[in-house]
């Protein structure tokens, strides 16, 4: 316990807003009568569907099938037909759909795996490590804290490296979020056993775990267990200390190198939901199905509930006391680096550990020009020069925005948090992210579009040298003169664009 | 239910969602309320010329800005609001002699608000601070009106509101001779090129008793609204301190090369514009270095340069100038004082 | 006196050097420049500038035959990147936000396909796979939608296919509401 904690630059001091759902216990609510399951819910590549329409499907049943190194399985988070496999609303800052499989839910049948093939850490200390490994990966676990990373990807990067530190983060630096401090104080057993076992499986010499210093209750909870296999540390409550990187700044002074990760540093750090999952994966089998989500702000029922996942954010709220559409907007995620749900129909995602139910602020007309007060400069986590990037952003000058590190950017939103003119920098920096990522993707593609032009020329110019015979062109295939040959060509695209417009 | 048919992308809003209570016109209001002490510490001094001048000036200031705006096709009523034109106004007019004609401060306030701000691209694209920019145009233009001061606390204090306003509309530039004269800095600067030594002016009727007479209470008063800004949070200490450091630091190393021939630190600080710039000049953002260690190099070069000026120039007051030379220097300021970014650490804290 | 001089001609000095230090590097030779234009265009290969593809095309622009904005698949972006390379600035004043660039690409319809591989020889970047009298198929990652492949086929079995702007495909754009903003910004 006598680890000193370090600094890092930046940050902000927040009302925390926690008070509202801290000292509510978790609560279930009854189920909605259709799930919808986006087959993407995770960083990497969508899962595939591999159910049929009309097919029946029991809980914890493997629906989409990851494909790729970095991607998840979803499961059936309870007994029903497939209805359908179609576009829906989804939680993105876009408001567009996405391909989901629709799920008529049946009668719930108990679950009683949960008391039958229980194992303790000890236990499964016992078995191969790659054995835990693949039941993370079957159960479709990914880092629940809100990036949404596939669980296994990141133990087995651990696992190929030596891991001095195994941090688990119960930190919620954003406002209002306090599901990650209900499940260490509700399930503290299971997040000790969890760090066990993870700190096993991936070697790791130390294991931390790391929570906000004014959370008595939680670390009460924790504390109460007496397990060796950790260290409790409380850290202060400054946004974002719960970011990874800050994170790992103060519990060890070291810093993750711009465009690495963690683990090149030797460390590791997961959610403490993430962990409470990989542990039940490991002992029960059990798939990830269902979360606890805060829900807060201005509804009537705040609290914290235990939700499967694909239940539609509207009937969530309808849950917890309904609210006013027009006057109030719902946030996923906290104030800081949530995403607006557009669309209530909207489902859960694996991801999802806030509804934040805000006013909407009419605001007066706000001059918006960058007075260059330079209040964004100190908060900033990273030490960026957000007024400088505000420019280049704007602009859209490239080279600029590189040359001063805009990929550094994690988006924390302490920069618009603090400007008084009220600028939206984030949204700035993320419209230069993707605009330098959909040129880059383009150049890409024209490259490659550039060498197979050229090899298909050589090999044509090849081609007409040996044998000339062999060249036919058009008019000689279909013995029409040229003209015709011409109207038959714009037919041939209009018919093609008429279908199009269809 | 509360569906939307399709995506709008204005509708889309990036995090985050919530905001800090401080906004610009908070900011300038603050500003405007800590410069009330510097006012009325002039008004007691020399009277209530002032008064008509700010009003002048902040009519013009108001009135320009809403012309400049509609000209660039802007709704003016957000730049109104913020009040940022307001505090341009009252720098312009602290710099003015307070019986100076009307229109010293009408053209004064014209020229920073057209010229030195709307002609760089507006609000926060202006390279040089827009009231220095308005304050050196007079002071070329018009060098003896701008150079004649009245004595502090001798008649012109007493001299009513009304009395006032008959000389700032009617008089001729130069009506108020006898009445007025120069200020301290101008008075060792001529008296020091006559040979005389400083330690026999300390008799001098126009040196207070470390400052130029009266001055010292102004500069009081404005290190008082200072204060206030730091206290608040408006102001952050590096700039005006490393200013301070900067005067400071030169003045004493004159002083102690010949105190015969130069004024020591206190009075360099506590005559002139000192404080003033220090806290209200200096700190204006827009025109600024805005990194850590550049508001650093951009204080400390605006008050070396400030007393080089004062010393060895030919102008008695440098703050303008030295303000407005670091104005140019900033943007290469601020991109030689890049902070060292996260995870880009040399040396292994291992 | 002589300080005086000296203190000018130091300034000159100085000067001079930081203005020829920093010039503006030597010109690019021709090849060089063409080189550089063909980068920028899309390489579909399309023919929709009026040349016979995007190199004939980048020939054409350099020698002055060709404005710039004859590229329908490059769009603004290309359009921009053109105007900055060759100092045309006043097209240069596009933002990346205009980029309207329309996204297809064609798909063959299976079931009509004669397996002609007339197509295939008319495809300027080999997206087409298949052979005589066999189901020809257009690999989707390959396509540029430039549409070549469409007058050659003589049972209308291609189709144009719009990608709509997916999730993986969209982008954050700019904020709007700036006051700042000038209203009547010059746009193209």
């Amino acid at each position: 316990m006598n680890r000193t904690l370090h600094a890092f630059k930046g940050g902000l001091k927040l009302a925390s807003h926690k008070d509202q759902t801290r000292h509510i216990a978790t609560r279930d609510i009854c189920h909605p009568e259709t799930l919808y399951l986006p087959i993407k819910q995770h960083v990497g590549m969508a899962a595939v569907p591999c159910v049929e329409v009309g097919q029946a499907v029991r809980k914890g049943e493997l629906v989409a099938r990851s494909q790729a190194y970095v991607s998840m399985h979803v499961h059936a988070p309870a007994d029903g037909i497939v209805a359908s496999l179609r576009d829906f609303p989804v939680i993105h800052p876009s408001g567009l759909q996405a391909l989901c499989i629709e799920l008529s839910v049946s009668e719930r049948h108990d679950d009683d795996r949960l008391t039958a093939r229980g194992a303790n850490p000890a236990d499964l200390m016992r078995l191969e490590r790659h054995v835990i490994y693949d039941r993370i990966e079957q159960a479709g676990i990914v880092g629940l804290g809100g990036a949404g990373f596939p669980a296994h990807v990141k133990m087995h990067e651990g696992s190929l490296q030596h891991v001095d530190v195994l941090i688990i983060n119960g930190v919620e630096c954003e406002p209002y979020i306090t599901c990650d401090a209900r499940l260490m104080q509700e399930q503290a057993q299971d997040v000790v056993a969890g760090a066990t076992l993870i700190r096993w499986l991936v070697e790791a010499d130390a294991c931390i775990v790391a929570i906000e210093e004014d959370m008595d209750d939680t670390r009460g909870a924790l504390a109460q267990c007496k397990s060796d296999a950790f260290e409790l540390i409380a850290v202060p409550a400054i946004y974002p200390a719960g970011s990874e990187k800050q994170l790992i700044t103060v519990l060890t002074g070291l810093e993750v190198p711009s465009g690495s990760l963690p683990i090149d540093i030797g460390i590791v750090v997961l959610n403490v939901a993430t962990v409470v999952a990989i542990y039940r994966a490991a002992a029960y089998g059990l798939p990830l199905t269902e979360r606890i989500v805060t829900v807060a702000g201005d509804i009537s029922m705040p609290g914290n509930i235990k939700a499967l996942i694909g239940t539609p954010v509207q009937h969530v709220l309808d849950q917890c006391g309904g609210f006013d559409s027009a006057t109030h907007r719902v946030l996923s995620g906290g104030p800081m680096m949530g995403i607006e749900i557009l669309d209530p129909r909207a489902p859960i995602t694996k991801v999802t550990n806030c509804l934040l139910v805000l006013e909407r602020k009419l605001q007066p007309p706000a001059s918006k020009a960058c007075i260059r007060c330079g209040d964004c400069v100190p908060v900033c986590p990273i030490g960026l020069q957000p007024q400088q990037l505000f420019e280049a952003s704007r602009s859209a000058d490239v080279d600029e925005a590189q040359d001063l590190n805009l990929f550094d950017c994690i988006e924390c939103g302490c920069c618009s948090y603090v400007c008084p003119s009220e600028i939206p920098l984030v949204h700035y920096f993320r419209y230069a992210k993707s605009s330098i990522e959909s040129l880059d993707i383009d150049r890409a593609a024209a490259d490659d579009a550039r060498l197979r032009f050229e090899r298909h020329k050589t090999r044509l110019s090849a081609s007409e040298s040996s044998d000339v015979d062999e060249q036919v062109s058009l008019a000689d295939v279909s013995g029409l003169r040229v003209s015709e040959l011409q109207n038959q060509v714009h037919d041939a695209i209009a018919r093609a664009r008429q279908r199009r417009k269809k | 239910m509360w569906i939307r048919a399709f995506v709008n992308e204005s509708l889309i809003k990036s995090s985050p969602h919530i905001s800090g209570a401080r906004d610009v016109r908070w900011i300038m209001q603050q500003v405007l309320l800590a410069l009330l002490p510097g006012i009325v510490a002039y008004v007691i001094l020399f009277g209530p010329g002032i008064l008509i001048h700010l009003g002048i000036a902040a009519a013009t200031a108001l009135g320009l800005e809403n012309l400049a705006l509609r000209w660039q096709g802007i709704d003016p009523q957000p730049f109104l609001r913020d009040g940022s034109v307001l505090v341009l106004a009252c720098l312009i007019t602290l710099a003015i002699p307070p019986y100076a004609p009307w229109w010293i401060s009408f053209l004064g306030v014209a020229f920073a608000v057209l010229i030195g701000k709307h002609a760089f691209g507006g609000l926060g694209h202006n390279l040089f601070n827009p009231a220095m920019v308005g304050y050196i145009f007079l002071l070329l233009c018009f060098p003896r009106i701008m150079g004649q001061w009245p004595s502090a606390g001798l008649d012109a204090a007493s001299r009513g509101l009304i009395d006032s306003a008959s000389l700032i509309f009617t008089s001729a530039p130069d009506g108020i001779d006898g009445r007025s004269g120069a200020t301290a800095l101008d008075h060792v600067k001529t008296q020091a090129t006559l040979m005389r030594m400083q330690s026999e002016m300390h008799a001098d009727n126009i040196l207070g008793l470390v400052g130029g007479r009266g001055w010292e209470w102004i500069n009081l008063a404005f290190l008082a609204g200072g204060g206030w800004l730091l206290l608040r949070g408006v102001v952050r200490w590096r700039l005006p301190l490393s200013f301070l450091c900067g005067l400071g630091l030169a003045a004493s190393i004159g002083f102690i090369s010949d105190p015969e021939l130069h004024r020591g630190l206190w009075f360099h600080l506590l005559t002139g514009a000192g404080l003033l710039a220090a806290f209200f000049i200096v700190t204006d953002p827009v025109s600024s270095a805005t990194t850590p260690k550049g508001m650093l190099v951009f204080g400390f070069g605006a008050g070396v340069c400030t007393y080089l000026i004062r010393e060895f120039g030919s102008y008695p007051d440098g703050v303008a100038f030295a303000i407005v030379s670091m104005n140019a220097c900033a943007p290469l300021i601020d991109r030689l004082t890049q902070p060292r970014l996260y995870g880009t650490q040399t040396k292994e804290t291992k | 006196m002589i300080e005086a001089i000296a203190a000018l001609v130091g300034l000159l000095v100085i000067g001079a050097w930081l203005l020829l230090h920093h010039r503006e590097p030597e010109r690019d030779s021709r090849s060089r420049i063409v080189r550089r234009i063909d980068e920028i265009l899309p390489q579909t290969q399309c023919q929709q500038c009026g040349y016979g593809g995007c190199l004939p095309y980048a020939q054409a622009i350099l020698s002055g035959n060709a404005p710039i904005d004859q590229c329908p698949p490059g769009g603004p972006v290309v359009k921009r990147s053109l105007a900055e390379l060759l100092g045309q600035s006043n097209i240069a004043r596009l933002r990346l936000s205009d980029s309207e660039a329309v996204d297809q690409i064609v798909v063959i319809d299976e079931s009509t396909c004669i397996g002609c591989t007339k197509c295939i020889q008319a495809c300027p970047v080999d997206a087409i796979v298949g052979a005589t009298k066999q189901m020809h198929t257009v690999i989707a990652d390959h396509c540029t939608g430039c549409e070549l492949c469409i007058p050659p086929c003589p049972v209308d079995c291609i189709d144009i296919v719009r990608l709509e702007p997916g999730l993986e495909r969209w982008r954050w754009s700019m904020p709007t509401h700036l006051g700042s903003e000038r209203r009547n910004h010059p746009r193209i």
